[in-house]
């Protein structure tokens, strides 16, 4: 592969790797649910 | 009704409100780590190409002996054609030996290395950059300019990822993620890490997301030729923040700033309070410079640029107004406490659940980003806000567990008078924290230093960086002098 190809394909990796980010903000949220939830069981 | 009846009740609705507004930065931060996700979608690598302009890279230096050397090697490790690379080291008159350094490497790599010697220096960053980048200007060699810090070291594919944005005809300037790497890291320089992460990696993809960069990071901002010339072929020497001004002033003339997070670079930062007290404290004053200078823009949409976007005013005034959102809650509560404590005590919790839910998912977000950081800085990331704020949360949060569990477990009775003590301290600690992180600073300062640390842990990251923003606006309110104080750097970068 030629340099050109290989910086077209580490764009490429680069752009894939921000899908990471949609799982990445589900876990946060999970925390704060967990948290939430664990706030109504406590208060009973 | 009587008259003295509607005054306790407008009275009472304004201090819900204040209360209420002191909510508005969690909700501004919530709804920008919301933006993140979409980044996946929203980016500009859809536009990015294989590209290498000859790029002449601005090195301010003003005795940096300790750390140019290291740095200048680091770049000419870059993964980049070496003749499309010029390093200007631009000696601000140092008295050190930072000339003989870059003479050594300008010596032994020819019209790749340049040392460019000011005899009188001492004016500031800006005017040393500016310096260098008229020199550059006068031939047509330069396709794009790196502006970047002494201190700051350059990882081998952080350039080329830099540059492959300028693709873009539409792009004016680039800037990449300025990560903390200091070699021996303390608790301080751990704070700055997340920092950085929660205002780099987390907050600057938003900002590409709602087309507005708030700043372009002093160690790593890549302008194409054409930007430069159109900001007058010179960066701002007006203010202390001639960083955000370069990067408003792109962004105002139709052209794009973009983050790449993927483009790192690593910076040493403040190893102690006192110092990176100083660095804010500029940084806070060109920043209340800057939001004066920039009135005619803010809440004001166009289509030239998207700083005058709600999204973005709202991102920058809630940072930028902390301190009195913080204030003005305090204020509202204690106030509603005196007309009504049960009121308190509901609009209190009800502040508290929205900061904490908004505190929590902020940062399990951010500590996934850079998972590296993310282990290293694991106590700092939990007791950013400092434990005290903490313990208030937990309390408003799950409102038996320090009032039934926690005072069983050490005895104590929550007495009528203690219960008053404990929601009256908790009502003004969220603007007390802002004078408590400023007593911390001063300890950092005397014999007693070593107590800085748990202080800091005690009191918080959170609200040192609020207390900063406060001592700026002081500042800039008494007219003190605007000095350009160097923070020191020691050469302890890692990586």
């Amino acid at each position: 592969m030629s340099d050109v190809q290989e910086q077209q394909a580490e764009i490429e990796r680069d752009r894939r790797s921000e899908r990471r980010l949609i799982w990445q903000a589900l876990v946060a949220i999970a925390v704060v649910v967990v948290l939430v939830v664990l706030r109504e069981w406590l208060s009973r | 009704m009587t008259i003295a009846d509607v005054a306790i009740t407008a009275l009472s609705v304004v201090l819900v409100a204040l209360v209420a507004a002191g909510a508005v930065p969690a909700l501004v931060a919530l709804f920008h780590f919301l933006a993140i996700p979409f980044h996946a979608w929203i980016n500009h690598y859809g536009k990015a190409r294989p590209t290498t302009p000859r790029v002449a890279i601005v090195i301010p230096a003003w005795n940096e002996g300790l750390v140019i050397g290291t740095t200048i090697d680091r770049l000419l490790q870059l993964d980049y054609p070496r003749d499309r690379l010029r390093i200007c080291v631009v000696d601000d008159a140092s008295t050190d030996d930072t000339p003989d350094v870059v003479r050594d490497r300008a010596e032994r790599h020819p019209g790749v290395v340049v040392h460019m010697r000011r005899e009188q220096g001492g004016e500031g960053k800006a005017h040393t950059l500016n310096h260098g980048i008229r020199t550059l200007l006068q031939d047509d060699w330069m396709e794009a300019l790196l502006i970047m810090d002494a201190d700051v070291i350059y990882r081998r594919d952080s350039l080329r990822k830099m540059t492959r944005h300028l693709a873009d005809p539409e792009v004016g300037a680039v800037t990449g993620y300025v990560r903390e790497g200091s070699a021996t890291k303390n608790a301080v320089t751990r704070f700055i890490a997340f920092e950085y992460v929660l205002a780099q990696i987390a907050s600057r993809r938003a900002q590409n997301v709602v087309g507005a960069v708030a700043c372009l990071a002093g160690g790593a901002q890549l302008h194409t030729r054409e930007n430069i010339e159109a900001l007058g072929g010179a960066i701002d020497t007006t203010t202390l923040a001639e960083d955000t001004v370069t990067t408003f002033e792109t962004q105002l003339g139709g052209r794009k700033v973009v983050f790449d997070p993927h483009a790192v670079v690593l910076a040493e930062e403040p190893p102690s309070l006192d110092a990176l007290w100083k660095q804010r404290l500029r940084w806070g004053r060109g920043n209340v410079q800057l939001t004066i200078r920039s009135r005619r823009i803010w809440f004001r949409p166009s289509k030239v640029h998207g700083l005058g976007s709600l999204a973005f005013g709202l991102s920058w005034f809630s940072v930028f107004l902390l301190p009195a959102f913080m204030i003005g809650a305090s204020v509202g509560l204690i106030g509603l406490y005196l007309l009504d404590s049960d009121l308190a005590t509901v609009v209190f919790r009800a502040l508290w659940i929205v900061v904490g839910c908004a505190y929590v998912f902020s940062m399990a977000f951010a500590a996934q980003l850079d998972p590296e950081i993310g282990r290293i800085a694991w106590r700092e990331i939990l007791l950013f806000p400092g434990i005290i704020s903490l313990v208030v949360m937990v309390a408003a949060f799950y409102p038996g567990l320090v009032d039934g569990w926690l005072l069983d477990l050490l005895g104590v009775d929550m007495t009528p008078a203690l219960r008053t003590t404990f929601d009256l301290a908790s009502y003004a600690w969220i603007s007390l924290s802002m004078l408590a992180a400023w007593g911390v600073r001063h300890v950092d300062r005397t014999r007693a230093r070593w107590l800085t640390v748990p202080l800091l842990y005690l009191v918080g990251f959170g609200p040192v960086l609020c207390a900063v923003t406060f001592a700026a606006y002081v500042a800039e309110a008494r007219r003190l002098d605007r000095v350009w104080e160097k923070t020191e750097k020691t050469g302890r970068v890692a990586g």
